[in-house]
């Protein structure tokens, strides 16, 4: 009755494998798999905490954007107005013509000082470059507006997108107390000594045949709620006979 | 269906499929249950699922934000930490880090630790960061100030960017509730209301110096804690110089203290 020469038992056989393998590959998976409790909720749970940190950080980088605006404008200010290229042919502050400081020549260098420092930072935080515009409104109004395309966040694991970031910032400062100043000694006709104190009147100090000129400001208030320690400064200096210098 | 089709071959390869897989099913009960490591065993029978080990690490950004968005009173403005913390790294005025310190104790439950590392504009806090000392802060640099101490075991770290100026600020990530937050409010008839509440909530229950429901915040950004029947301001510090302001009096000045003072 218990005869094993009948033709079923050829499926028998293969019915056996497949349980086995089966079985072991269950086996297998239960030894090698994370603990499940890990596991449950871990991806809504990283998407969160992605677009937490992203939030953050991105708040950060905003309100850090406004030191930066008045970084700049006193990187202008102690550069004569002229950005570091101009600044090696300008360094006199003389009259060629490269070198003539107008208003659009002033927001040009201070959206070159912005874009540079406000970059390194988006570098550090291993961020997209923004692009920078400002725009000057009534003399002394700088509007800048922040524009950050494809910014990657991600948890160097499973998750990561890219979103766009625009705010705008203001900021009060008068660029053309520095075209004043400019104007004013481009008006000079020769200058061989500091002259005595008029209506404009910055610190002038005689040195190595240049005479050094330095016009404190009044301290920043930012955002009109906290003040701050920092003096701004116009630096500038001329050759001795100035005229001599003129092109 | 052909029933001659459906039983061919003999009922004996049906026995042998029965007994084949009785054997292979005792054999791999006893692998299963012998090899599978009691803690996996646990979760497959208990089935207690749960995402609470991934909370913390979600919420701890919402009290950070909550500690350095809240706006208050300094110096007669309306400021945020987010920006006195960068100040503070850039004139380093002791009034201005007791201040940070008195708020930030009564803004966080006291079992979060946040210390602070005021460093240079170009460097990284993570480049400063070695193994932890005994307070759990992971700063090398030993010049960090503590806004409030406490043994950091998870920190999380935070960079804030300010005047020439960064700050490094390592906040302990554990498990709040809402309850922990201070009663902030935007608008007379709430603070009017708020402060009510507070007396009745003191009447009832007593007073509880570690909860922050006796400290309020108004409209106009002044901290106010509550004793057992007055009220002093935390901005300033009045609670230590012993200077009270009555419940009738603080719903009339609007929790304002350049009014309230007069």
């Amino acid at each position: 009755m218990f005869s094993l020469n009948k033709k079923g038992m050829l499926y028998e056989i293969g019915l056996i494998f497949f349980v086995i393998i089966i079985l072991s590959a269950a086996l297998y998976n239960i030894l090698t798999s994370q603990s499940l409790t890990s596991q449950i909720g871990k991806t809504p749970a990283d998407i969160i905490r992605v677009d937490k940190e992203a939030q953050l950080k991105l708040d950060l980088i905003e309100k850090a954007s406004t030191y930066y605006i008045y970084n700049a404008i006193i990187d202008l200010a102690s550069n004569s107005g002229y950005n570091k290229e101009q600044l090696n042919l300008c360094q006199d502050w003389n009259k060629r013509k490269e070198c003539i400081l107008t208003q659009d020549k002033l927001k040009e260098n201070l959206r070159t000082y912005l874009r540079s420092s406000f970059n390194d930072l988006t570098k550090q935080e291993k961020l997209n470059f923004y692009n920078i515009d400002i725009n000057i409104l009534d003399n002394k109004l700088i509007v800048v507006d922040f524009n950050g395309q494809n910014l990657k966040f991600s948890n160097n694991n499973n998750v990561e997108y890219t979103i766009h970031n625009k705010f705008r910032k203001q900021a009060v400062y008068d660029l053309n107390k520095i075209i004043n100043l400019y104007n004013y000694f481009s008006s000079q006709v020769s200058l061989n000594s500091c002259p005595a104190k008029e209506s404009i009147e910055p610190i002038c100090i005689e040195e190595n045949g240049f005479l050094k000129f330095e016009l404190k400001q009044n301290k920043f208030i930012l955002e009109n709620s906290l003040e701050y320690p920092i003096e701004l400064v116009i630096k500038f200096k001329l050759k001795k006979s100035n005229k001599a210098e003129i092109i | 269906m052909n029933r001659k089709a459906f039983l061919a071959g003999d009922t004996l390869v049906y026995v042998y499929s029965i007994l084949a897989l009785t054997v292979i099913a005792v054999v791999f009960s006893i692998v299963f249950a012998l090899a599978t490591p009691e803690n996996k065993l646990k979760e497959l029978l208990s089935r207690e699922y749960t995402t609470e080990i991934v909370k913390p690490e979600i919420q701890v950004y919402d009290y950070i934000n909550y500690y350095l968005n809240t706006n208050l009173k300094y110096e007669k403005k309306l400021v945020s930490l987010k920006e006195l913390l960068p100040l503070y790294c850039y004139n380093q005025d002791e009034n201005l880090k007791k201040y940070i310190q008195r708020i930030t104790y009564n803004l966080l439950p006291k079992e979060i630790g946040v210390h602070t590392l005021c460093i240079d504009k170009n460097s990284k806090c993570e480049d400063l960061l070695g193994t932890s000392d005994s307070k759990g802060s992971r700063f090398i640099k030993s010049n960090n100030f503590f806004i409030q101490e406490g043994n950091l075991k998870n920190p999380k770290l935070i960079t804030l960017y300010g005047f020439n100026k960064n700050i490094c600020l390592e906040i302990e990530s554990i498990n709040i509730l809402e309850d922990n937050f201070i009663e902030q409010t935007f608008s007379e008839k709430e603070f009017k209301n708020k402060i009510e509440a507070a007396e009745n909530r003191v009447k009832e229950t007593g007073l509880n110096k570690e909860s922050p429901s006796t400290t309020l915040l108004s409209p106009k950004g002044d901290l106010w804690f509550f004793t057992r029947k007055d009220w002093c301001n935390i901005n300033e510090d009045d609670c230590h110089k012993n200077k009270y302001i009555s419940s009738e009096d603080l719903i009339k000045c609007n929790g304002d203290y350049e009014i309230c003072s007069v």
